[in-house]
């Protein structure tokens, strides 16, 4: 694996070209290239891939993609690149299973093989916004409180004295500073203080709220799940980076998340797919993740659940599952919490594709 | 060939975002007398609105969009000399500021609404993203815009969508300018609560608008 350092230094020293010409000369000609390359196809019929060389060609195409565009650093305008053995290196020693939550709540997730008929992962939450603090906790501790859950995404609440928090302020920061001790409250009066929280910090825009409000004495640990996302698409820039830094440090777990969106650079189904296996990939190259939130969305729809986009998350979690096998939690769509991802090819559906836990 | 003939394969080389066979076209078209403004009223604009159509229509997406812009502005380069050389222009429907507001770094819903109001006539002017409330209006009276555009994706990132509104009041150019608002975040109520002139829920929706306003 590459040194953490290495892969900082490849956004400060690589090639120095504006983002336009990183997208309409490297990036959107080198995915339809991949595409092209490895004959990845979406057969409209299809939602549920069962064509194993399709996924594996799909990764090998996501690999390539990186190789050859790169991703990109909008703060020092620098293309950071990777060479193939450097990306394939780094798939090998992905993680494969992740420990989350303390106390006799601590469990391993595990990347699930595809068609795989081991009891998921249980995930619950996430996507909601709350001004009022009784009903954040109420929220929190509900959806604590069931017993099959292994973790939960918490509301973000923004409200600070009846006003919500500009992003960027210093309300912003004391906000999700207020959001980490409520949802931590609300954990603990389910009884199970121990339930990890996966998607460290719903209410931090930015990299300063982010590590302020991880500070251990608010209620966050490193057994929790802490998301650093990629910009759309390929961006990696210095916010995501100092994430990457500091949670790095503290040996926290990171969650490496992306929203490749259909209809917009990635194009449709089958460059999503390829763009989305990407992500996993950088997510454990440039982010040393512990886990990924693979969340392709609609451009215009807002949500994950249109057929092409059910076939294209479907088939970045085959090919991660059948070459990487890194944690992954499937796609979410706008009101929905729970896997909106494509049925196993054995007809059941799993509630948490991506992870199988033991 | 006849004149109809050939603005109809320049159609349908602006459709098949052929780049080559559109620069061939538009060559072949002013070769044989034919008017550049109608050469792109009846043949380069209605490939574009073909475009735009397929686009809503998923049949191409987002570099499809932005590759008709370039090959459009490849046969433009050809026309434009042409028509200054008569003393006329090409009329634009109207002159949009665009940009994400300050706070939001998110730019690929503000790029297609920016494409496909280009391609429909309107002159633009973007500003990006993360843009200073009086950057807006500093372009807006450079450019003597008609309108301002502002996209916010994040709710926590609306307030910026306020901000210009309220800049505009208190240098008292509200009056001056259209102001519509889009981004995944944004609402009906929301734009009727700052006094936005209008909320479109796509780029469509956009064009739509802001073709409204210039009526």
């Amino acid at each position: 694996m590459l040194d953490l350092i290495e892969v900082f230094e490849r956004a400060d020293n690589g090639l120095l070209i504006p983002d336009t010409d990183y997208y309409m000369n490297r990036f959107v000609p080198k995915l339809a290239e991949m595409i092209d390359r490895y004959k990845i196809k979406w057969d409209r019929q299809t939602i549920v891939n069962s064509d194993d060389d399709l996924a594996d060609r799909v990764f090998q195409a996501a690999v390539d993609l990186i190789a050859e565009a790169g991703a990109y650093c909008p703060d020092t305008n620098r293309v950071m690149e990777f060479t193939r053995d450097e990306i394939l290196r780094a798939s090998e020693q992905a993680p494969k299973a992740t420990r989350f939550g303390e106390g006799r709540e601590a469990k391993t997730v595990y990347g699930r093989d595809v068609d795989e008929d081991s009891v998921p992962w249980i995930h619950v939450g996430g996507g909601i916004y709350t001004t009022d603090e009784q009903i954040y906790l109420d929220t929190v501790e509900g959806l604590a409180s069931i017993s099959i859950v292994d973790s939960v995404s918490v509301p973000s609440i923004l409200h600070l004295r009846g006003k919500d928090a500009r992003v960027r302020s210093p309300q912003e920061l004391l906000a999700a500073i207020k959001t980490v001790i409520l949802a931590r409250d609300g954990i603990r009066r389910s009884g199970r203080s121990g339930l990890p929280i996966i998607n460290g910090i719903s209410a931090a825009s930015n990299s300063v709220s982010m590590i302020a409000a991880a500070s251990p004495q608010f209620g966050l640990r490193p057994s929790d799940g802490f998301l650093i996302d990629f910009l759309s698409e390929m961006m990696v820039n210095y916010e995501a980076l100092q994430k990457v830094a500091y949670f790095n440090s503290i040996s926290a777990n990171i969650g490496s998340t992306s929203t490749p969106l259909f209809g917009g650079y990635a194009g449709g189904a089958e460059g999503v797919a390829v763009l989305a296996t990407s992500y996993l990939l950088m997510g454990n190259l440039i982010y040393r993740g512990s886990y990924h939130y693979n969340a392709p969305l609609h451009q215009n729809l807002r949500l994950s659940t249109t057929k092409p986009l059910l076939w294209a998350i479907g088939m970045s979690n085959q090919a991660n599952a059948r070459n990487m096998r890194y944690p992954v939690v499937p796609a979410v769509s706008r009101r929905r919490r729970w896997n909106q991802d494509v049925p196993s090819r054995n007809g059941r559906l799993h509630a948490f594709r991506g992870t199988g836990r033991r | 060939m006849d004149q109809n003939e050939r603005i109809d394969n320049l159609k349908n080389a602006m459709v098949a975002l052929e780049k080559d066979d559109v620069v061939s076209n538009t060559t072949k078209c002013l070769e044989a007398g034919i008017e550049p403004l109608e050469i792109i009223e009846n043949g380069l604009l209605p490939g574009l609105n073909t475009i735009g159509e397929m686009f809503e229509s998923e049949e191409i997406f987002l570099p499809e969009l932005m590759k008709s812009a370039q090959i459009f502005q490849g046969a433009m380069d050809l026309l434009q000399p042409k028509i200054q050389e008569m003393g006329t222009d090409v009329k634009k429907k109207g002159t949009v500021v665009i940009g994400t507001v300050k706070g939001d770094m998110h730019y690929i819903g503000k790029n297609i609404v920016k494409l496909l109001m280009e391609t429909s006539g309107f002159d633009i002017h973007d500003l990006g993203v993360d843009v200073d409330p009086f950057a807006f209006i500093a372009k807006a009276d450079e450019v003597k815009a008609d309108m301002i555009a502002l996209s916010a994706l994040l709710t926590t990132t609306l307030i910026g969508q306020k901000d210009v509104i309220e800049a505009l009041e208190g240098q008292g150019k509200r009056e001056k300018y259209k102001v519509f608002l889009g981004g995944g975040a944004v609402t009906k109520a929301w734009a009727d609560e700052i006094g936005a002139d209008g909320y479109a829920e796509n780029a469509y929706g956009a064009i739509e608008l802001a073709k409204s306003f210039m009526a």
